[in-house]
């Protein structure tokens, strides 16, 4: 008998060796998909993955993972971890996460199924499938650990009926479906490349991190968990994104068209994570302005700049990201403040140590700019005038985020770009939103924009914010609106009473 | 530029085109300056609506919440159209103004800055 063969030999034979040339059909017609984006290969084999790992390995990891998470999670659980965490406020970011982020993970498990059916080549093909295997992972594991607090506080019971109706959930929903509905490459390029290797410090980094400041340890542990797998695919980004670069020159200008792209996307998308680092969490672990700092301006640059013997540069509108970072997170956060009517989160003005923060955090610009607005919340609601917004707001076709994002180079003045396709005008956020739109139009005019939407009454008829709030199936000023007030910090008051009162013996 | 796509054609038309609107048609409107409402707003409007209706009726109670709202006359504002510099008449329809479709109307109330002035 032949001697067993090692981890790299059997690698070797799982993707060089069990594939084969089609003879019935055409490898072109088995395989239309990753041809028709434009990009060349004239190589399949000279993909390579530097993880190696045989579906075997594979499982045995991942079951050795699963284990140990669980058992945590059990603890968690049986332990009351709920009564742990830092302040009940801090479950907004838990919210938006399981309402924003997990439903991601599963989108990102049926885009990776697809495209690695559609790559011919087996490497391409075996990353895809494990990776897909982990984004389904991903979704169950954070689904398990968030329904612990599912018992105890409002706003995390409608996440899948919201994800296809709510507005700021299109913003995540819009990006994946963006991606999902491109080819392999420009998916791949787009989510592991963009999203998960140069910008995903900036989502796990923070919210892991955040998680374990807060005394959250049921997301802590599976954002560990979920790690090592984000390596693997953060590895097959770059290994795609050099793969086509060396494959043939052709492929430059579309890879760099993509890289634009799904820069200025993904930023967008960020500005959620941003708030919620700024404003959500009660400890905080760094300001977004500091985060964008390292892991952009210096991880994300030195990266681009690598790429130049590519002939790779850096991607377009990165000039305004700079501009927009001490702004970015206050804006946004009174957006979310001021539509609170129709989001299944609660939202509040920062307290006197947390405006002391940002203050030192963001200088002059959040002093002159920003705070004298919260305080002119805080004053309002003081006077039982707590401030919403229930008109519908203007969206932007391409990032489906509201446009409240100011000229780069005046914070007073909202940024709209009027562009125009199959005969109608559209609105965009900025530049960057507004080339894609211009790259693509005929991809964008099909977007449904939530506020567009009720007005052509499809969202269950409602015809205004609050019977589109009851569409969403939440409760308002339960789910919804202020955390003064709210029965989460009701409850929290009473818990943390209970708590501290509780006689030691009976710990 | 287009989307490349297998297949004949990749043709659409916008989801949000007028003929979805039953007669009405989906405009925006900014108050410069008054930036405790952070976007831009969205009102679907009768074409045949006086111009000075819709401001006074729909638009004005929006704002209601800001301190400068009570000194906001319209007839001395700045006005644009789809950004370029207009000149409403309050008497005529909202399409005899020349706004249709998905247009953007930005007006500026001189004198009126915002809380404490700050564009607020
Ligand atoms: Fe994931
Ligand atoms: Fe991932
Ligand atoms: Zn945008």
């Amino acid at each position: 008998m032949a001697k067993k063969l090692g981890l790299k030999e059997r690698y070797a034979l799982l993707t060089r060796g069990l594939d084969w040339e089609t003879t019935y059909q055409p490898m072109d017609a088995v395989f239309p998909y990753d041809s028709y984006e434009g990009i060349k290969i004239k190589d399949w084999d000279g993909w390579a993955d530097p993880f190696r790992l045989t579906m075997d390995a594979y499982w045995k990891y991942q079951s050795e993972k699963e284990r140990k998470l669980y058992a945590i999670l059990d603890a968690f659980q049986q332990n009351n971890g709920q009564l742990n965490i830092s302040d009940a406020r801090y479950l907004s970011a838990v919210k938006l996460w399981l309402q924003g982020i997990t439903p991601l993970e599963y989108a990102a498990h049926r885009g990776f199924a697809h495209a690695g059916r559609a790559f011919r080549g087996a490497g391409a093909r075996i990353a895809c499938q494990m990776q897909s295997i982990d984004e389904l992972r991903h979704a169950q594991t954070q689904l398990h650990a968030f329904s612990h607090y599912n018992k105890f506080f409002n706003g995390f019971h409608g996440f899948a009926h919201m994800r296809d109706r709510a507005w700021y959930l299109s913003i995540p929903k819009s990006f994946f479906e963006d991606a999902m509905t491109a080819g392999p490459f420009e998916f791949v390029t787009s989510i592991s490349f963009a999203f998960e290797y140069v910008l995903t410090n900036l989502l796990f980094m923070p919210f892991v991190s955040g998680a374990a400041y807060n005394g959250d340890m049921a997301t802590t542990t599976f954002g560990f968990s979920a790690q090592s797998d984000e390596s693997r695919h953060m590895t097959l980004g770059l290994e795609v994104v050099k793969f086509m670069l060396q494959q043939h020159e052709d492929n430059v200008p579309i890879v760099q068209g993509w890289l634009d792209k799904w820069f200025w996307r993904g930023y967008r998308l960020l500005g959620l994570v941003g708030t919620m680092m700024d404003y959500m969490l009660p400890k905080k672990v760094m300001s977004w302005a500091e985060a964008w700092g390292i892991y952009w301006e210096e991880n994300g640059t030195a990266l681009f700049h690598d790429l130049g013997r590519y002939g790779i540069r850096l991607p377009k509108h990165h000039e305004v990201a700079a501009k927009e970072k001490q702004r970015l997170t206050h804006e946004m956060w009174t957006v979310l403040y001021q539509y609170g009517n129709a989001l299944s989160l609660h939202t509040w003005v920062p307290d006197d140590e947390e405006i002391a923060w940002l203050s030192e955090k963001y200088g002059a610009t959040f002093d002159t700019l920003y705070k004298p607005r919260l305080l002119f919340l805080r004053a309002a609601e003081q006077r039982g005038e707590r401030y919403y917004n229930n008109r519908l707001p203007m969206v932007c076709q391409v990032c489906q985020i509201p446009i409240f994002y100011t000229e780069p180079d005046d914070p007073l003045t909202q940024c709209v770009r009027i562009v125009e396709a199959a005969a109608t005008r559209h609105h965009c956020c900025s530049d960057g939103c507004a080339d894609i739109f211009n790259h693509e139009p005929m991809k964008y005019v099909q977007a449904l924009i939530p506020p567009q939407q009720i007005y052509r009454g499809e969202a269950g008829g409602a015809r205004d914010i609050f019977e589109y709030a009851a569409w969403l199936h939440l409760e308002r000023d339960v789910d919804t609106g202020e955390y003064r007030g709210s029965p989460d910090q009701k409850n929290w008051d009473a818990w943390q009473e209970a708590h501290k009162t509780k006689p030691a013996n009976a710990a | 530029m287009s989307t490349r796509h297998l297949g004949e054609r990749y043709e659409y038309l916008s989801e949000n085109r007028v003929e979805q609107y039953g007669g009405d048609i989906n405009i925006y409107l900014r108050w410069e300056k008054h930036l405790m409402f952070a976007c831009p707003s969205a009102y679907r409007v009768p074409t045949a609506m006086r111009l000075g209706d819709f401001l006074e009726q729909m638009l004005k109670p929006d704002y209601a919440a800001h301190p400068d709202c009570a000194a906001l006359d319209f007839t001395r504002c700045q006005w644009k159209l789809d950004k370029a510099p207009w000149q409403p008449d309050f008497d005529k329809s909202i399409a005899d103004n020349g706004v249709g479709h998905m247009s953007y109307i930005e007006f500026h109330a001189p004198g009126l800055d915002g809380v404490d002035g700050i564009g607020y």
